[in-house]
């Protein structure tokens, strides 16, 4: 066991407006955190959420294993909401590392980019030296395995590779609602001037669907005769 | 909006695919708004030949004696947008791109339009077409004078070479703290040519079973028609696969001429990354899994029966 008490572990949830489909990606972030934090047998994860948009994804991150939990009330749940009160929660509780999901994949770098620390993409294993201040990680990037160093503090994105972590119990779920949960209202942030507008929103064009063969042989037919592809 | 800064990045010591793409959306953004534009080359010293006949005045490399991180790549890039307060900033949608851009914006709270498909000039000043989450598209506009965008690796199509040539000129990289450092040596992760330039992908999922199966069914149809291998997160999860070569959202994104999609459901995570494919055949034993809703050509079929079968034939 290191001796590196308190090392205190930022996590930020549903900084990317909250939506459902960030949720698995959180789920790896707070999991590496915990992981780390029971390795190193002292230390603190602080789950951290921006806007009310971000309230389940705390809460889920308090069941996955967070100490605790800061959520800034705020009605706004884009970037430049999360980025706000993310520099004031780090000045704040200064953590040692930020640990964040990797979906988006550029919440990482933008949050790494306003804080002003070392970033570290794509870990699928981190490990903290003896003396706590130096973090090293195998990173998986674009085809290449590499080991990366930083010294902290530094965020860390984790790998859409690593395995989901399992579906949590019902009875953990109740359990962390137990655990604290600071609420902390924003009016400030609310009152950012936004930097960009939507001007219009549309599902993505999807590609229609084609035909079903019904064999390998309609199959290499098509391919070479209509689509002339192979 | 008056300066736009391109990021270039170089394979083979030529404009990567990604990159190409980046420099026509300049082009067209220049048309559009009058604007001039600058290169920045992120992973090399020096400025190739083959980077300055396409229009940029000004074409940087770092002058720094080894390759600079993404952290100075963007401090340097900082700097410059500090200096020059009408300068945007834009480079690819990869992910060495976007570690660059997105942290460049969150020094500089600039808006980060990602993912830019088109640009659609409206009333006044540009609004700009892009992929949001999963399954969304918005149209965008930055307010504020400058904004930082990542451009989609199939829009745009290929840049026009100009007559005039770029002047390359060094752009100080400072050695910065808050970097990571590369320790030890590179591990290529797949053995596999280049998603990005490859003509045929086979791409794999859960249903493979187990990493013999994949390696000698995925790859042994890729082998068999010259392509690439490829796979899913789901494969890549449990195993039986390698993160370097995942499609999707938060993996690569290909266009390729055939995109073979086998014993893999389809999930809109995965199917982001191949929209652009120009055929894409899907092989599945569940007659309602939603690959056949995004494929050219579906045959119903266990992966284990349909692959061999395919491997034998074509």
């Amino acid at each position: 066991m290191k001796k590196v008490l308190p090392f205190k572990i930022l996590a930020p949830v549903a900084i990317a407006g909250g939506c459902r489909e960030t949720r698995a990606s959180d789920d790896r972030a707070v999991a590496l955190a915990c992981a780390l934090r029971d390795e190193i047998g002292a230390g603190e994860v602080v789950a951290a959420g921006i806007g009310r948009a971000a309230e389940e994804g705390v809460l889920a991150a308090l069941a996955r294993g967070a100490d605790r939990a800061i959520l800034i009330e705020t009605e706004r749940s884009d970037r430049q909401a999360a980025r706000a009160g993310l520099l004031a929660l780090y000045a704040k509780e200064k953590p040692r590392l930020v640990v964040v999901g990797p979906d988006p994949p550029e919440i990482g770098p933008y949050v790494a980019g306003a804080l002003n620390i070392p970033q570290i993409i794509g870990a699928v294993d981190i490990d903290l030296s003896e003396a706590a201040d130096t973090i090293t990680a195998v990173c998986e990037l674009e085809r290449r395995r590499q080991r990366l160093q930083a010294t902290l503090p530094a965020l860390v994105v984790v790998s859409d590779a690593l395995p989901s972590p399992p579906l949590l119990s019902l009875y953990t779920i109740v359990d962390a609602r137990k655990k604290p949960l600071e609420r902390v209202s924003a009016a400030k942030i609310t009152r950012l001037p936004p930097n960009f507008e939507v001007l219009s929103e549309m599902p993505t064009e999807r590609r229609r669907p084609g035909k079903i063969v019904g064999s390998v042989d309609e199959l290499i037919e098509a391919l070479r005769c209509e689509a002339h592809v192979i | 909006m008056k300066h736009l800064l391109v990021l270039i990045e170089l394979s083979d010591n030529r404009i990567s695919p990604a990159s190409l793409a980046t420099v026509a959306f300049a082009q067209e953004f220049a048309r559009a708004t009058n604007i001039d534009y600058d290169f920045l080359v992120t992973n090399a010293n020096t400025v190739p030949d083959s980077v300055q006949s396409y229009g940029a005045a000004n074409a940087f490399h770092a002058a720094a004696s080894i390759a600079p991180t993404p952290e100075e790549i963007a401090d340097a890039g900082e700097q410059f947008m500090r200096s020059q307060k009408d300068t945007s900033l834009a480079g690819p949608a990869t992910s060495s791109g976007i570690n660059i851009l997105a942290r460049v914006a969150g020094k500089l709270d600039l808006p980060l339009v990602t993912h830019v498909r088109s640009i659609e000039s409206g009333d006044g000043s540009p609004a700009f077409r892009c992929d949001f989450a999963r399954n969304k598209s918005l149209l965008v506009r930055p307010i504020g004078g400058r904004a930082v965008f990542s451009i989609a690796r199939t829009a745009f199509g290929r840049p026009q070479v100009s007559v005039g040539r770029s002047v390359v000129k060094s752009l100080r990289v400072n050695r910065v703290q808050e970097t990571a450092r590369q320790v030890g040596p590179d591990e290529l992760l797949s053995r596999a040519s280049d998603l990005q330039t490859a003509r045929v992908i086979v791409a794999g999922g859960r249903a493979l079973g187990d990493g013999v199966a994949f390696e000698r069914l995925i790859g042994g149809l890729a082998e068999k028609l010259g392509g690439a291998t490829a796979a899913t997160g789901a494969a890549v999860q449990i195993g039986i696969s390698q993160s370097g070569l995942l499609i999707g959202q938060t993996g690569q994104t290909v266009a390729p001429d055939l995109y073979t999609a086998a014993g893999l459901s389809g999930s809109d995570q995965h199917t982001a990354g191949f929209r652009d494919a120009k055929i894409v055949v899907a092989i599945n034993s569940n007659p309602n899994a939603a690959i056949f809703r995004t494929a050219d050509y579906g045959l119903v079929a266990d992966v284990h029966q349909a692959l061999p079968e395919l491997i034998e034939k074509i």
